[in-house]
């Protein structure tokens, strides 16, 4: 492949991103795509992003997880009370090390036991749900208090996603970790002959994806000021976003860092969902749309790749 | 026994069961130094299970191997690798996702990495110097390697078994896999490796190849080791012989000349063109003929016999099927066409399914009544079908995967004659498949041959053409370049000569 294709193939995120910019700005011109609109939809997107970093690891090994979105609740639920108790000290040792425990059981059950992940995350969804009213204790949701809130500001509200996507950036693409990840989902018996610890690997990018979707739930809680309990799978929906996005990154993978392509992704989704809200469509078919649009840019990057084998 | 200050590996008394499978039982062998050492026998008779243990890929369940007369008990390729022990596998053994660098020093990062961090640019060059070595000028280190066909996938998987310059090399089964170039490239590794005082240790179902390259070759039967000769003391048939416990007459192709086929015209491809592959292939099959396509593995035979079923893409031209022209995999089966791949673990079976299933998937016209799946009348079919090729299995309900190859290729076939197929495009028919079980395939390409079925039949083996086909079409450079008809003066010179 020709070096100005990839380069081109590199640059069609941004340029779905522009696309959609434009096309919804011809249609709504007067309510769409304000720089403070804009600028409000990449604050959400890098909330997105904390969980979808940790969330690519997972998937690039072939799991669904649906947990992520519960361990992001509870933790984030834990570490307010701590934080609205004994403050910052309180609220992210609290937070993280919630989300690490869970991480670490979610992922020894599906390690070892020989039933299907996506069987098991439901189990647990269900489970931490539950768990999650209870600490509530019948309210709707638990406030947090206001000296947390300016993490849900901007500029601050930027940072963590920032951070967390270089770091990731460097993790997938430049570590040791990021290339055994990629082999165990390549093939795990390969992976195993070839002498990487798969369940050591494994556990590592559970313990990492629960540290993103800990920060997540703690800048989340910021942003929103408050954190509610979940049922019936409510949790799983905070995933779907960013799972696209992860969905999105993996087509894209060989041309650009998946990590851009997540926050690119996650921006992408909230573009478009704000500009049909523009436009007065009702949110289910606003579901319909932006799924549409999902497909039809990985549709075309996976095309363009079929072309690319040389037999 | 050989002279012990000259042994460089011994493997001594060898166990591995599987289940009541006695894989490998009580097997020892020595290797000594510089030599190649052949290892031969039927498909299931335990030669893969050994190497695999001797690779790190198993763990044996009892036995004792030393390597430079030091105790070795690897746990993974890697620790093999690192007591100078590398192997080619016979199966695709690289990793989709990664790109030719990450595959070829997976497991070695430390060569590449310092505080933590990888870095690519190194690895890459050292991977490009290693490839270039290999003659593989144009594999980029940097592309994924999914992007590489299968045969440039197995000479990145020897570049990756050799540039640790081994001191035991094996290879299992792999020059089926491989172009007559890419085979040069693999005889070229061992010669080397023999140069350099190491050994080799070849499983090949190819007896001319055992007999070129080895200097002794280790016969093993249901498990164990039935001898171990001087290459130059046996001949080929006493080899087959020890190989099935039996005398196996050496003319097991067709012997059959100047049938005359009928005019009736079952299959015809018209103008059809893949771009990069093939262009104008305009061919016709005969009801009861077979179809040779032969030529160099990048000629496009196989791309044509894929397209023919529908599964290449950016196909134009037409397929006609009897007077019905056909359009993918649908209209194609539906037609009576069959397609046997010649990489049959990825796209002909399905490894982590029963026999039962894989062959029952084909037929579901014949066995669901409305949306209904009888399990007894489905059980019974495959037990039925099963039979016709005498699948060595333990039960229909076994895995696909736990089969060896031959005994999977019989299942390959098995699905599409249980769905009555009349037209069958068989790739590589007889890869990685040993004597007995290529008797039996070629024998029932007779019998679908004399029911009327018709066959087109794509391979590199020039002797298996001539063998069993009524004509023989070469390929070169995506072309039709000439047709040979049966008989008993052609020779594997004369189709060389418009294949190159």
């Amino acid at each position: 492949m020709s070096k100005s294709k990839r380069v081109l193939h590199a640059l069609m995120p941004f340029l779905a991103l522009v696309l959609a910019y434009v096309i919804f700005k011809i249609i709504e011109p007067a309510r769409f795509g304000s720089p403070s609109g804009l600028f409000l939809l990449l604050q959400q997107a890098m909330i997105q992003s904390l969980l979808a970093c940790g969330l690519y690891f997972i998937l690039t090994m072939g799991v669904f997880d649906l947990t992520v979105g519960a361990v992001a609740m509870i933790s984030a639920i834990l570490g307010t009370m701590a934080g609205n108790a004994i403050g910052w000290a309180g609220m992210i040792p609290v937070s993280i090390v919630t989300a690490l425990a869970m991480s670490m059981i979610s992922s020894q059950l599906m390690i070892r036991l020989k039933a299907p992940p996506m069987i098991i995350s439901v189990g647990l969804v269900l489970i931490y749900e539950a768990l999650s009213t209870k600490l509530i204790q019948g309210k709707y949701s638990l406030p947090i208090d206001d000296e947390f809130r300016i993490l849900g500001q901007a500029p601050w509200v930027l940072i963590p996603g920032i951070v967390l996507i270089l770091v990731s950036m460097v993790l997938i693409s430049r570590s040791k970790f990021g290339l055994y990840i990629h082999a165990i989902g390549s093939n795990t018996e390969i992976a195993k002959n070839t002498g990487i610890n798969v369940t050591k690997y494994q556990t590592l990018a559970w313990l990492f994806c629960g540290l993103c979707a800990a920060i997540y739930g703690i800048v989340n809680t910021c942003y929103t000021s408050s954190v509610a309990y979940a049922q019936n799978m409510a949790s799983a929906t905070s995933v779907f976003k960013p799972m696209m996005a992860c969905m999105f990154a993996t087509a894209f993978r060989k041309y650009l860092n998946p990590m851009i392509s997540v926050l690119i992704g996650c921006f992408f989704l909230n573009l478009v969902s704000n500009g049909l809200l523009c436009m007065g469509l009702e949110s289910s078919l606003q579901n319909v749309v932006v799924g549409l649009a999902m497909i039809v840019i990985v549709r075309f990057s996976n095309k363009s790749r079929k072309y690319d084998v040389s037999k | 026994m050989a002279d012990n200050s000259n042994v460089l590996a011994r493997f001594e008394n060898m166990y591995k069961y599987f289940g009541i499978t006695h894989a490998v039982d009580g097997v020892t062998l020595e290797v000594t130094r510089g030599e190649i050492h052949g290892l031969v026998g039927e498909n299931g008779s335990g030669k893969s299970t050994l190497l695999s243990l001797i690779a790190g890929i198993r763990r044996p369940d009892s036995g004792k191997m030393t390597v430079n007369g030091q105790d070795y008990a690897p746990h993974d390729n890697t620790q093999a690798s690192q007591r100078g022990v590398s192997m080619i596998v016979q199966e695709i053994n690289t990793l989709a996702g990664l790109t030719v660098a990450e595959n070829i020093f997976l497991g070695q990062e430390h060569l590449f990495t310092k505080y933590g961090f990888r870095n690519i640019k190194k690895m890459n060059e050292m991977a490009r110097e290693y490839l270039n070595k290999a003659g593989l000028d144009l594999i980029k280190p940097d592309e994924e390697i999914s992007h590489y066909s299968l045969e440039q996938r197995k000479l990145i998987e020897m570049v990756k078994a050799s540039y640790i310059k081994p001191e035991l090399l094996m290879i299992d089964e792999t020059s089926t896999a491989l172009s007559h170039d890419g085979r040069d490239e693999m005889y070229k590794l061992m010669k080397d490796t023999r140069a350099r005082n190491g050994s080799v240790l070849l499983i090949s179902h190819d007896l001319q190849e055992i007999f070129q390259f080895c200097d002794r070759i280790t016969i093993m039967r249901d498990g164990r080791v039935v001898d171990t000769v001087n290459a130059k003391d046996v001949d080929e048939d006493k080899l087959k012989a020890l190989m099935v416990g039996r005398d196996v007459s050496g003319h097991y192709y067709r012997e059959d000349y100047g049938t005359p086929i009928s005019d009736k015209v079952v299959l015809r491809t018209k103008g059809l063109t893949c771009p990069g592959h093939f262009e104008n292939i305009d061919l016709e099959l005969h009801e009861g003929e077979i179809l040779g396509l032969g030529g160099l593995s990048e000629s496009g035979m196989h791309e044509i016999g894929r397209a023919i079923f529908g599964i290449e893409y950016d196909v134009t031209g037409d397929v006609i099927i009897g007077d019905k022209k056909v359009e993918g995999i649908q209209q194609t089966m539906h037609a009576g066409l069959g397609y046997v791949s010649k990489n049959r673990d990825v796209e002909s079976l399905f490894a982590k399914a029963s026999i039962a299933d894989n062959i029952n998937v084909t037929c579901m016209d014949k066995l669901s009544r409305g949306i209904y799946l009888s399990p007894r009348k489905m059980k019974k079919f495959a037990d039925e079908s099963t039979h016709t090729l005498s699948v060595k299995m333990r039960d229909v309900d076994q895995l696909v995967g736990e089969l060896s190859g031959g005994n999977k290729q019989k299942v390959a076939l098995t699905k599409w004659m249980a769905r009555g197929t009349k037209i069958f495009v068989m790739d590589s028919p007889t890869r990685g498949i040993d004597v007995a079980v290529k008797a039996v395939i070629y024998d029932l390409l007779t019998k679908l041959k004399d029911q009327g079925c018709s066959m087109i039949v794509i391979s590199e083996e020039l002797l298996e053409l001539i063998g069993v086909c009524d004509r023989i079409l070469v390929t070169k450079d995506g072309r039709i370049v000439d047709e040979f008809l049966r008989s008993p003066d052609l020779s594997e010179e004369t189709i060389v000569k418009s294949m190159i």
